[in-house]
């Protein structure tokens, strides 16, 4: 029976994979057969993720992709220790600072750019180098419908998010000659440490929220599945978009 | 850092006027003290402070003293 969400075979690198969404991509898609390289500064956290995974032939990256120049150098190392060019790349590392507009600086605001835009621009660079991203390669990018849809103190992360979504509208057209893809996945409210302090400051649980995300709590099994859709030949003709998962927040 | 500089921190980051916060002022009647406020005082303390106020504990603050109160201890235990 042919499944064409599959992915077995196929080597895929995910970034921020210590925790949160991209812990559970790395979960999901060792489910569904990815061969992984998981991608975090922490290698104690690493190990933990790689604990939790199925299949065989994971391994773990430490990489402090604040350290953008040396990220497509760093990633044509891994693939060259691996001896194969990688199928994909989940790129969930992130930052989601709330930083209100009264108190916005240039550092506060490059904390943010570094790692959610330069991070993600130096990685779609390497996976495009030759031998480091295969032909038919997919590039998923998490960003959040932040970068759709305003949110109170969210002017600088909106910023760095909307960025991604034009991003990939460039680069999907640069990359086509060799039928590589990229898109964004763009969750809404998701449960995790980030929901539990605006739940907290705001004093209302998911009340708030729910108001407008009306299918619920998104989990981050919910962000994975939609970037493992992404990444497997489902979509081999999708790039350039991104994949809204709100629960109806945006409608 | 004093109470009273404390005190005044907060004033700044919710943009109110000097002597609107005192101790015994309660949170809940400040207007500006709203998620944005609460957003800018953390990310203040945080930066001139060094320390982070979890908000699993701000539901917990009434007045202005709970929280010098609860950064007090926090930088003691920070040094």
């Amino acid at each position: 029976m042919r499944n064409p969400l599959d992915l077995s075979g196929k080597r895929v690198i995910v970034t921020g994979a210590s925790s949160g969404i991209g812990r559970a991509t790395a979960v999901v898609l060792g489910q569904l057969g990815a061969e992984l390289v998981l991608v975090a500064r922490r290698q104690d956290a690493l190990e933990e993720t790689l604990g939790m995974l199925e299949g065989t032939g994971h391994v773990a990256a430490c990489y402090d992709l604040t350290e953008v120049d040396g990220i497509p150098a760093w990633l044509k190392g891994v693939a060259a220790a691996r001896g194969v060019p990688f199928d994909g790349v989940v790129h969930a590392a992130g930052l989601s600072t709330a930083i209100p507009i009264r108190i916005l600086n240039r550092s506060r605001m490059e904390d943010l750019m570094v790692l959610n835009v330069y991070a993600s621009l130096a990685l779609v660079r390497g996976m495009a180098a030759k031998g480091v991203g295969a032909d038919a390669a997919s590039l998923v990018l998490v960003s959040s419908v932040s970068g759709l849809a305003g949110a109170l103190g969210h002017s600088v992360y909106s910023a760095s998010k909307g960025a991604l979504h034009a991003m990939v509208r460039s680069a999907a057209k640069e990359l086509a000659p060799r039928r590589m893809r990229i898109n964004c996945v763009a969750p809404a409210w998701v449960q995790g440490p980030i929901m539990d302090v605006v739940q907290d400051i705001q004093g209302d649980g998911f009340a708030k929220v729910a108001e407008r995300q009306f299918l619920g709590a998104i989990s981050p099994e919910d962000v994975a599945t939609s970037a493992a859709y992404l990444l497997s030949d489902a979509t081999r003709t999708i790039s350039g978009t991104t994949l809204v998962i709100d629960g109806g927040w945006t409608c | 850092m004093t109470n009273d500089k404390l005190v005044e921190l907060f004033a700044e980051g919710l943009e109110v006027d000097a002597g609107v916060l005192t101790p015994d002022t309660r949170i809940a009647d400040v207007e500006e003290w709203n998620s944005i406020g609460w957003l800018t005082i953390m990310s203040m303390v945080d930066e001139q402070l060094g320390v982070q106020i979890e908000s699993s504990a701000i539901r917990g603050f009434l007045t202005v003293q709970d929280v010098v109160d609860y950064l007090s201890a926090k930088t003691s235990l920070a040094s």
